[in-house]
């Protein structure tokens, strides 16, 4: 599998999470933010305005645990300093901020599970 | 959007008042408490997140500070948990500062939102009354220790949605009602009596004058000849503490969290640590300086059974605290000093066996053996001792109560009281209470001695090659056998008696 396939196969799945979002009233800000630090797959703004930083994990079944605990504490820097340098960037500054995940399992019977975890990281 | 509430720390056996003020602000969300927090404060976080978000509230999504000011003063303990979610509350739903201004509050936290009780409660709560604030919240756990104080409305708490709805005004809780010292002091009664010691009377008397001014004793005696006995039954004799002395136990045990359910310590404290002690856990300290078992023992008994058996370390640490009757404990961070005015109780074996110069059994020990197990006991620690006696094996007669009626502790009690009197009287102008705590000046003003005695204690003074220490304790003990005797000057017969406490170092530790 070259590098393109995997981000291909991601997409589907962030779509699929952003179209979740879409339908909680979630309006989109930036797709896959990348800087030299890392990488945020979602930035999307809530109803009560809230910049809302996304990180989607997919995982098939959770025979070796949930998706979400994927993410580890050095992800969890990445994301923190990545959005750190979007908000500087953006002159965001003065706004409220959240950070969220979205998981989505695969099950056996072709069955998919999406789950939308508010604020999972404040140190 | 920032909230103030007052709550209080610890110093020593001192509060100080400590702002808590949280602030609430736009930004990446993060929880940080500023300060100088040590490990349990910078713990409570996670409970505060947890107790938040399971009492019905919602832990905001915001940057939040908190900063314990003044900033410069370490914050130790788990009582900060209960003021810093109230503040995080207060100012994400912008409850006005009115309704909690000079109100203290302290109280620990359960992941559920529970509030659970706290040590060092009474002390803080003198501070907060002295430093003028009118209410406090604490925990329910601990309402026992609040109900001595007055001058601060107490208001106990089960729940951290408690707190809220008070201070809100939509709930009220009652006050607690204050009880006066005076109710409580006719409860106190002790399980032991002297009269269950039979024999041994020279002890007994001892004791008595060790009682009478707060004398440091040393018994030596065989295996099995009742010197734990007489010990344990030491506080039975002490007269009663008064409100001052009482408070200053019970914040002591406040602090080290004895209390468990008791309201305040009536009865004198009697420790005795096992001997494998370290000097620390005897003198107090730690890297948040706690309470040691000197300390634990003030106002009261501090008894070392089995003394050469005590690690070096520990009992040479002892020799300050004796004299000084407080404690400083200085440790990079922080220097707290803790009362330390307790009488010494010391009970030994004279050699290995323990039967050295007993009537009935050999001693097997050679005197290599005596002289390296007595050596233990250093000389400046024997010297502070101002009593040493000899505990014999007891008689068959008196062991079967056939012997003379042996004195209870209430008749003992009552000359003690009697003469402790004398010395309230004797020193109403002076700084101190009892004899033992008299300096060289005072002892030149207060003890008086005649001609003939001034010989006796010039001729002991050469044959038993006293110290300068021991010839103004010897002076001392003197005082305090005649104010025994309801004399008003010492006579030479109460100083003979004071040197027969002395001699026992010259029949065991010059052999």
């Amino acid at each position: 599998m070259g590098a393109k396939t995997i981000n291909k196969l991601g997409e589907k799945w962030e779509r699929m999470a952003e179209d979740f979002l879409k339908k909680k009233g979630y309006h989109i800000i930036k797709r896959n933010y990348s800087s030299r630090i890392g990488e945020i797959d979602l930035i999307m703004k809530d109803r009560k305005g809230y910049y809302v930083f996304i990180e989607v994990k997919k995982r098939s079944g959770i025979d070796f645990g949930r998706p979400v605990e994927y993410i580890s504490k050095y992800k969890m820097k990445k994301i923190i300093k990545t959005a750190e340098q979007f908000i500087v960037s953006k002159k965001l500054n003065g706004n409220d901020f959240r950070f969220d995940a979205v998981e989505i399992i695969e099950w056996d019977d072709g069955r998919i599970e999406i789950n939308h975890i508010e604020n999972i990281f404040i140190e | 959007m920032l909230a103030k509430i007052v709550t209080c720390t610890l110093t020593g056996i001192d509060g100080e008042i400590v702002e808590c003020e949280s602030d609430i602000s736009k930004g990446l969300p993060s929880f940080s408490i500023v300060g100088l927090p040590d490990a349990a404060v910078k713990e409570s976080k996670d409970r505060i997140r947890a107790a938040v978000n399971n009492s019905g509230f919602v832990f905001p999504v915001k940057r939040i500070t908190v900063n314990l000011s003044p900033a410069s003063t370490k914050k130790i303990g788990s009582h900060f948990d209960l003021p810093i979610a109230t503040g995080i509350i207060a100012a994400s739903k912008c409850i006005p500062c009115c309704k909690y201004e000079n109100t203290a509050i302290l109280g620990e936290l359960s992941l559920d939102g529970k509030v659970n009780r706290i040590n060092g409660l009474l002390p803080m709560l003198i501070a907060l009354k002295q430093l003028s604030v009118n209410r406090a919240i604490v925990p329910y756990g601990n309402l026992n220790e609040a109900i001595h104080i007055k001058g601060i409305d107490v208001y106990p708490v089960k729940h951290l949605s408690e707190v809220l709805d008070f201070l809100e005004g939509n709930l009220e809780i009652d006050t607690l009602s204050v009880s006066d010292f005076d109710d409580l002091t006719s409860s106190c009664m002790y399980e032991v009596d002297y009269s269950e010691v039979y024999g041994q009377e020279n002890a007994k008397r001892a004791i008595e004058i060790s009682a009478a001014g707060n004398h440091n004793l040393l018994m030596i005696g065989p295996p099995g000849s009742g010197k734990t006995m007489l010990a344990k039954r030491y506080p039975t004799v002490l007269p009663m503490l008064d409100e001052s002395q009482a408070m200053e136990v019970t914040k002591i045990y406040s602090i080290a969290g004895l209390m468990k359910d008791r309201s305040i310590i009536l009865e004198r404290p009697f420790r005795s640590p096992h001997h494998t002690l370290s000097s620390v856990s005897l003198t107090g300290g730690g890297n948040n300086p706690r309470p040691g078992e000197i300390s634990l023992a003030n106002h009261g008994v501090l008894y070392l059974d089995e003394l050469p058996e005590f690690s070096r370390k520990a009992l040479e640490a002892l020799r300050q605290p004796l004299e000084d009757k407080k404690v400083t404990i200085t440790r990079v961070n922080s220097s707290v000093t803790y009362p330390s005015d307790f009488v010494l109780i010391a009970s030994m074996n004279p050699c290995p066996c323990g039967y050295y110069g007993d009537s009935h059994h050999e001693c097997k020990c050679s005197i290599g053996d005596i002289r390296r197990y007595l050596g233990r006991i250093s000389g400046p620690i024997l010297d502070r001792m101002d009593m040493h006696i000899e505990v014999p094996s007891v008689a068959f007669n008196d062991l079967n109560g056939k012997g003379q009626n042996s004195k209870s502790s209430s008749q003992i009690r009552e000359s003690v009281t009697m003469a402790r009197n004398r010395q309230y009287e004797r020193f109403s102008n002076a700084k101190i209470n009892l004899n033992s705590e008299m300096d060289n000046r005072q002892i030149k003003r207060y003890c008086h001695l005649n001609a003939e005695s001034k010989r006796l204690l010039e001729t002991a003074f050469e044959k038993m090659g006293l110290s300068a220490r021991s010839y103004s304790k010897i002076i001392k003990l003197a005082r305090t056998i005649s104010d025994i005797e309801g004399s008003k000057n010492i006579e030479t017969n109460h100083l003979m008696e004071a040197l027969s406490y002395r001699n026992l170092e010259i029949k065991y530790w010059n052999i």
